[in-house]
């Protein structure tokens, strides 16, 4: 097969470092003579490269199965699972499956060959740090990073379209299945009520809220279908051109928000609230172009017939005047609170939805500044649902992790490259029961479909993961010990963190209020508990991303948080020290914790 | 989430250098690799030496000219700092001269295209090698041990790993062109 088989014993000898004076020398003069023997001998380098290539992932991969304490199954999959399951029967587990896969309890013996090698890169190294945004990435695995602007992944398979986030007092269909907040849906989900509302988050960040009795189908990412019934829907720019179907007419959105009516005559209405909304009208004759009218903010219109002419109507805002109020404002806006680039926000004395036994269901994201679209924080599977707490922190509500199975996922949200992320948490006692190695995870940005978990082995992730806990490996775990920093993948055997600051152990009990400031563009990160810095650190991983967040453990590590978290913020830009300050102040004051005077460690 | 509020992180200059400098690095990084882990036998060396000329083409990219071939300036840095390895260390082994490893530079740049294919059928390939050849080319390379080492672990001589690492590769290579000649002719 090789076109110089009497060479090929002297390259591997090369390879191997063995090789003699008198090969060396035949084998530069033919390397120096001849291009094709040049280009056989390169051929020579890369299978020796790849050789190794390949066998240092697999070998990382067979290191993380031993390492996570209890392998979930890929996200991934857990989600290609839920769309084709979306239809199930209430009893029916059709939220996020992990594996029954029973964890290894123990760290392999070589263990310490993937545990982090500090990346200590000074200023001269700085440039190197840059390009671990990826540029160690190999171009192989540059597919199973492609991540859409939606969240979604190509070619991963899975068809959800949305998420049934809120459910307020629905009653179904008879021959409509009973949907659960929290459930994913798939491409053709139906939700038809007889009384009652739903809201439903598509998976572009369109958000839309239905008021039985109604028939409504969720065709695809971007597309429902009204049959019948009453519509709210609230698109943000990401979720541009988002439209909704209707027996008579189609409306496209232009980042808006508007409310529409099916009634069963087929008389349809559409009231714009903001922006603007294009209708398409299907002409009888096939062969007729459909009309497209543009309907602005604060007008309505009514189309009375099939292909009949719309007629001008009053708003009448007041008609959904239910389905609005189902998304969840700051009832009475705080003073302090920075309101620009207002990401999400979960206040658990605010808004909480719990099933029957106090278990959270739903954990609204508050609309306030600019946060215009809510990414709720949800939980279908009933044994994963944490607890609300009436008075956990000093008085206060809080959401209660049990540290072995609670936690919950947002909707795809758009987080950027800058995050300040502030939240006022306590770990419990069980934090310090003597039996835990490894650390569990508050915040970490990779929801499912879980990047990390699928593919990132041996390469760096880019855009990075956000993560805020305690440190996760054993080495260096310790109780309550809070840690923010965005993961980066692996160069060679050590982890990229970025922006990694270790605060100290907070202890059982005890309410803090975190704060982790990533400024990527100014290329620093800070950590604070109570408003004492933990140190300046080198910030030069992007992380812009939509995705799902999850709140309570690691991504696909059986890593989980173990105590109370009363208020999460989370801003899309590093806050000035004002703004900082001022949310700090905010939070302080709720919660009755005194802020360290100095600032400083 | 934020959906009117402009992105200020967006569009720096910077960014988009980066982001360049990015994508140039993951089309050339096997070959990089490749080049220096065939001239240094030292795996961590190695490895060190392709970090360092990661740090060097990030330093230095401000003035690369866009209408030169990346990889073929950035082989360029990791000749002169495989070269200056060879300077600062006791050699180990017999190494190539310096025009010899410019001529393979050049050879490495025109198979380069060829990098991902190769990779793919290598996967397909690795699958079928077995046993104790399986087990000498793990030791080899994912232990990195060294051939003696390998001689002593499964009572071989060291030229005969040597020789059956020779015959593994060859298998793999041969195999390697024909998965890519039974996939150009779908």
């Amino acid at each position: 097969m090789s076109d110089y088989p009497e060479f090929d014993h002297v390259l591997s000898r090369y390879l191997d470092g063995s090789i003699n004076t008198d090969e060396l020398a035949q084998l530069e003069s033919r390397l120096l003579a001849d291009e094709r023997f040049a280009e056989h001998f390169s051929r020579w380098c890369l299978l020796h490269q790849q050789i190794s290539e390949i066998f240092t992932e697999s070998a990382l991969h067979e290191i993380m199965d031993q390492f996570v304490k209890g392998s979930p199954a890929l996200p991934k999959k857990a989600l290609s699972h839920l769309a084709s399951n979306s239809h199930k029967p209430p009893d029916a587990p059709t939220t996020l499956a992990f594996s029954d896969t029973r964890l290894k309890n123990q760290a392999p013996a070589h263990m310490g060959w993937f545990l982090p090698r500090w990346l200590v890169l000074g200023a001269a190294a700085a440039a190197v740090l840059a390009i671990a945004l990826g540029v160690w990435m190999p171009a192989h695995h540059l597919n199973s990073l492609n991540v859409n602007p939606d969240g979604s992944r190509d070619g991963d398979g899975t068809d959800v379209v949305a998420t049934l986030t809120q459910v307020v007092d629905g009653v179904w269909e008879r021959s409509a299945t009973v949907l659960h907040p929290g459930q994913l849906l798939s491409k053709g989900s139906r939700i038809a009520l007889q009384s009652g509302m739903v809201k439903v988050t598509f998976e572009c960040g369109a958000e839309i809220v239905l008021q039985g009795p109604c028939d409504f189908v969720a065709e695809s990412q971007m597309i429902g279908f009204l049959k019948s019934g009453k519509i709210t829907a609230n698109v943000p720019h990401r979720a541009f051109s988002f439209a909704i179907r209707s027996p008579e007419v189609d409306f496209v959105d232009l980042g808006t928000a508007f409310g529409i009516s099916v009634g069963s005559n087929g008389r349809t209405q559409l009231h714009v609230f903001e922006g603007e909304v294009l209708c398409s009208q299907p002409k009888k004759e096939a062969a007729e172009h459909n009309e497209v009218i543009h309907v602005t903010a604060d007008k309505a219109v009514e189309f009375n017939s099939p292909g009949g002419e719309p007629s001008d109507i009053a708003l009448d805002k007041q008609q959904f005047a239910r389905l609005i109020s189902v998304r969840h404002a700051a009832e009475a806006p705080p003073k302090l609170l920075p309101s620009t680039r207002l990401a999400l926000w979960l206040a658990a004395d605010i808004a909480v939805m719990t099933d029957a036994k106090h278990r959270v269901v739903a954990w609204p994201d508050l609309l306030y500044g600019d946060n215009r679209s809510a990414e709720d924080a949800t939980q279908n599977d009933e044994h994963a649902r944490p607890m609300l707490v009436p008075q956990a922190i000093n008085g206060h509500p809080a959401v209660r992790f049990n540290g072995q199975s609670d936690f919950l996922v947002t909707t795809p949200l758009e987080t950027t490259d800058d995050q300040t992320v502030l939240m006022v948490c306590q770990f419990s006692q069980d934090a310090y029961e003597k039996n835990r190695r490894w650390g569990g995870q508050i915040l970490n940005y990779d929801g499912p479909p879980s990047r990390e978990a699928n593919g990132y082995l041996s390469n760096t992730l880019h855009p990075g993961v956000l993560q805020i806990g305690e440190p996760l490996l054993a080495e260096e775990f310790k109780p309550s010990l809070l840690t923010g920093q965005v993961f980066a993948g692996f160069v060679g055997s050590a982890t990229v963190e970025s922006g990694r600051v270790d605060a100290k152990q907070v202890g059982a009990n005890v309410p803090v209020i975190v704060s982790y400031l990533y400024d990527y563009s100014h290329g620093r990160a800070m950590l604070s508990i109570n408003g004492r810095s933990y140190g300046e650190v080198r910030a030069f991983a992007p992380q812009a991303i939509t995705s799902r967040k999850i709140i309570g453990r690691h991504a696909w590590k059986e890593l989980f948080f173990q105590g109370d978290l009363a208020e999460l913020l989370i801003y899309n830009k590093g806050l000035t020290p004002r703004e900082l300050g001022d949310a700090m102040a905010y939070l302080a004051d709720k919660y009755s914790i005194t802020l360290d005077p100095t600032g400083k460690e | 989430m934020v959906s009117d509020a402009p992105h200020e992180e967006e569009g720096l200059p910077q960014n988009s250098a980066v982001r360049e400098l990015a994508r140039l690095w993951v089309q050339s990084q096997s070959v990089i690799s490749a080049y220096i882990t065939a001239n240094v036998l030292d795996v961590q060396h190695a490895e060190d030496l392709v970090q360092e000329v990661a740090q060097v083409v990030a330093e230095k990219f401000d003035s690369f000219d866009r209408n030169r071939s990346f990889i073929s300036w950035a082989l360029g840095i990791a000749r002169n700092r495989v070269l200056k390895y060879y300077r600062s260390r006791a050699r180990d082994r017999l190494v190539l001269s310096e025009t010899a490893l410019t001529k393979l530079e050049q050879a490495l740049e025109s198979v380069e295209p060829e990098v991902e294919d190769r990779r793919a059928a290598l996967k397909i390939c690795l699958e079928r090698i077995q046993g104790r050849r399986r087990e000498v080319l793990e030791m080899r390379y994912s232990q990195n041990a060294k051939v003696a080492d390998i001689a002593q672990r499964f009572g071989m001589s060291a030229d005969g790993v040597f020789v059956m690492l020779h015959r593994i590769r060859t298998v793999l290579y041969g195999c390697i062109h024909r998965q890519l000649a039974k996939e150009g002719a779908r």
